[in-house]
């Protein structure tokens, strides 16, 4: 096939592309600049999340945070199986070739100086975004995509073996990941559990109690000085997520890094 | 037309374009990186277009309940939630998004060894020089 006809084909598809978004967008009324309201179902968790004994209680003020983790948990569970999988494929498709490559040449002291100084910063950082992800925006899947940045940069700058010498060994990180997996799932089936031993209604992936289900997971500690909120699920599930997120991430860089590049 | 709604439109289109030109890149372009990238272009283009569709001029705040949090969090009441809700963006488009982010970026990692292997393979990721190779 000549290009100029991959050139027509491609613009005809763009040109259908952006008329179904402006139709969708536009025409239905779904979205513009005229809509004053939040849809029904955006309301009901904007005035449901945050407020105790209302439908959809989550112990948090972070709404997105807690639609991903509360009302829609199986769902998220099964998205990072899918990273899961990924990663599990990724390994597959490079056996036999994941091995450390020496330090890159051309590196100065300037880009190792400053990778080394800035890749703990990131890591705080990464840190702050999973374990406030109950409170801010954020949480646990954002947190450990910055946590990868910082093994990308000791990986630009010191090359693999710098990497495999602090400790980001494949079998460790993928002990961590699957672990941070199944801790999510174990987190989720825990109130089935309990349900079951106690004989009373439960649901899977549940949080706060619901008025069919009367047993959840600790939401709040009060203290004469005013709340600490830890928002039931959200904070266990943030930090077992940003687990198996940073683990699973910095080990595809790893393994993409020992499979291409450079010259052999 | 007011200068908020100018700028909606604005935006759309520029969001439009982008898919547009990642569209065109992922059908055009012969090099599988170069592919990819377009591809990641193609699903930012998707993925603002979600979250502008959330927005509304009248919002002035995000999804997050701002509940006093140095003196200690207080669960808001009906009435302030309320309030709350008509001030504050649609969360929705946000949480759908970080579903499609990963997802996106799972596929991307898979598809990026497999491009890294057929590199290895052939010694081009060069569709087009690929396809003369087997004829």
């Amino acid at each position: 096939m000549k290009s100029s006809t991959h050139a027509a084909i491609s613009v005809t598809v763009a040109l259908i592309f952006a008329l179904t978004v402006a139709i969708a967008l536009i025409k239905l009324g779904f979205a513009g600049p005229w809509v004053t309201q939040n849809i029904n179902l955006a309301n009901m968790f904007l005035t449901g999340v945050p407020v105790p004994h209302s439908c959809c209680f989550s112990a948090s003020p972070e709404v997105v945070t807690s639609v991903i983790w509360d009302e829609r948990g199986i769902d998220t569970f099964y998205e990072t199986s899918v990273l899961f999988l990924a990663i599990i494929g990724t390994l597959y498709v490079l056996a036999g070739t994941f091995k450390a490559r020496p330090t890159p040449e051309g590196m100065t002291l300037i880009v190792r100086v400053i990778s080394k100084l800035v890749a703990p910063i990131i890591i705080v950082v990464s840190l702050s975004v999973a374990l406030h992800g109950h409170l801010t925006p954020g949480g646990g899947f954002q947190g450990g995509a910055i946590f990868a940045v910082a093994p990308v940069l000791l990986l630009a700058g010191w090359g693999s073996s710098k990497l495999l010498s602090l400790g980001f060994e494949r079998d460790t990180l993928l002990s961590l990941r699957v672990t941070g997996v199944l801790l999510i799932a174990l987190t989720g089936i825990g109130t089935l559990i309990i349900g079951l031993l106690k004989g009373v209604n439960a649901y899977v992936f549940l949080n706060q109690p619901k008025p069919q289900a009367p047993i959840g997971y600790l939401g709040w500690i009060s203290t004469p000085w005013g709340n600490i909120v830890l928002g039931g699920t959200l904070i266990l599930l943030n930090i077992f997520e940003f687990l198996a997120v940073a683990a699973g991430f910095t080990l595809a860089i790893l393994a993409v890094d020992s499979s291409g590049g450079g010259k052999e | 037309m007011t200068l908020e709604a100018i700028m909606w439109y604005y935006i759309l289109a520029t969001l439009m374009g982008l898919g547009a030109v990642g569209l065109c890149g992922m059908v055009c372009r012969p090099h599988m990186i170069k592919k990819l990238l377009m591809l990641t272009i193609f699903s930012d283009a998707i993925e603002l277009i979600a979250v502008l569709a959330g927005y509304r001029i009248s919002a002035t705040q995000p999804p997050v309940y701002p509940g006093g949090v140095i003196q200690g969090f207080v669960f808001p009441n009906p009435q302030e939630a309320a309030n709350f809700a008509n001030s504050a963006v649609d969360p929705l488009p946000q949480v759908l998004i970080v579903t499609a982010i990963v997802i996106g970026l799972a596929v991307l990692l898979f598809l990026a060894t497999l491009a890294s292997q057929a590199g290895r393979k052939f010694g081009t990721q060069n569709l087009n020089k690929i396809e003369k190779r087997g004829e």
